[in-house]
């Protein structure tokens, strides 16, 4: 499975990605934007990068953290289990993100995809985890012509009550958008799920939110909450979905 | 080419100054302004709960 190591010009700096495209056929392919989840570029997010993109799939994984410059991978058990790594995750990392740098960044991904000779197409497809899936579904109300599919897993404040949240601006959606959130996840509660669902019917997006029965990160194999059975009913939704691209 | 997010007051008369800038440089500039230094409209986003504009430029 190839995977390249990339660097996407962005206004604020240069951010390192992986390319994976895959290995058994000729491209070029639909190109995927896949925003890792909220514990930074490891191997779990290279693994899933790989098992998209043998799907038949351009798939650009970016380091979101690349402001904060060159870090370990971390390692999620330790990371939760020591506060002080825990509030630095939240405050270095995730807080070095906000909704006008997503966007920006968001921007970045696509020119660079439309530069790509393994990438056809001009309309794309993403997918995100946890701070990924808000990353997804900012990315896609921000570029409602550029985005075919768009889908969240597990992900974390898609319609808070906040002026900058997601599903204020879904509006302009014009691609199909899946959203599986998990059961006693206070990130995307019932109440929440109930404002998206209303926000992107209203908007006249083509949607659907699932509920899992399973708890936050169950896609994500190195997460305490993995769950098998729910992360491959997550693969079936997000290859079905993807469909749409080909 | 940058993608750049800004939030546009709407003025008295119609016309719209960017209020949260990305740099100082775009700080109560209108969106004429910067339209006429290159900026170009990709997306406005609608939304806001407020009267403000968010809009999305490219430059």
């Amino acid at each position: 499975m190839p995977r390249i190591d990339v660097s996407v010009q962005t206004a604020d700096g240069v951010c390192p990605a992986s390319l994976f495209t895959p290995d058994d056929e000729a491209g070029p392919w639909p190109g995927v934007i896949f925003f890792m989840d909220g514990l930074g570029i490891r191997p779990v997010m290279w693994e899933m990068g790989r098992r998209l993109a043998e799907d038949g799939y351009a798939v650009l994984l970016p380091d979101l953290f690349y402001r904060v410059g060159l870090y370990p991978p971390m390692i999620p058990a330790q990371v939760f289990s020591d506060p002080a790594s825990r509030e630095e995750l939240m405050t270095k990392f995730i807080g070095s993100l906000d909704r006008q740098k997503k966007i920006a960044d968001a921007g970045a991904f696509i020119e660079f995809l439309s530069s790509r000779a393994e990438v056809r197409g001009d309309r794309f497809g993403c997918t995100g985890y946890c701070m990924g899936g808000n990353c997804s579904l900012t990315a896609a109300g921000a570029f409602p012509g550029r985005f075919a599919v768009v889908a969240s897993f597990h992900g974390g404040n898609l319609a808070a009550d906040k002026p900058d949240s997601p599903h204020h601006f879904v509006r302009n959606i014009t691609g199909r958008v899946y959203i599986a959130g998990a059961i006693e996840d206070s990130s995307f509660p019932d109440e929440q799920k109930q404002r998206l669902e209303v926000a992107l019917t209203d908007a006249g997006v083509e949607h659907l939110i699932e509920t899992y029965p399973a708890h936050h990160g169950f896609a994500v194999h190195d997460l305490p909450a993995f769950n098998e059975s729910a992360a491959e009913r997550h693969w079936t939704a997000l290859f079905k979905l993807l469909e749409a691209l080909e | 080419m940058n993608y750049v997010l800004l939030t546009f007051r709407r003025g008295d008369d119609g016309s719209l100054t960017c209020s949260a800038p990305v740099t100082a440089l775009q700080l109560n500039r209108t969106l004429d302004e910067l339209v006429g230094e290159g900026y170009g409209i990709q997306t406005v986003l609608q939304g806001r709960e407020d009267d403000d504009v968010d809009i999305l430029l490219k430059h």
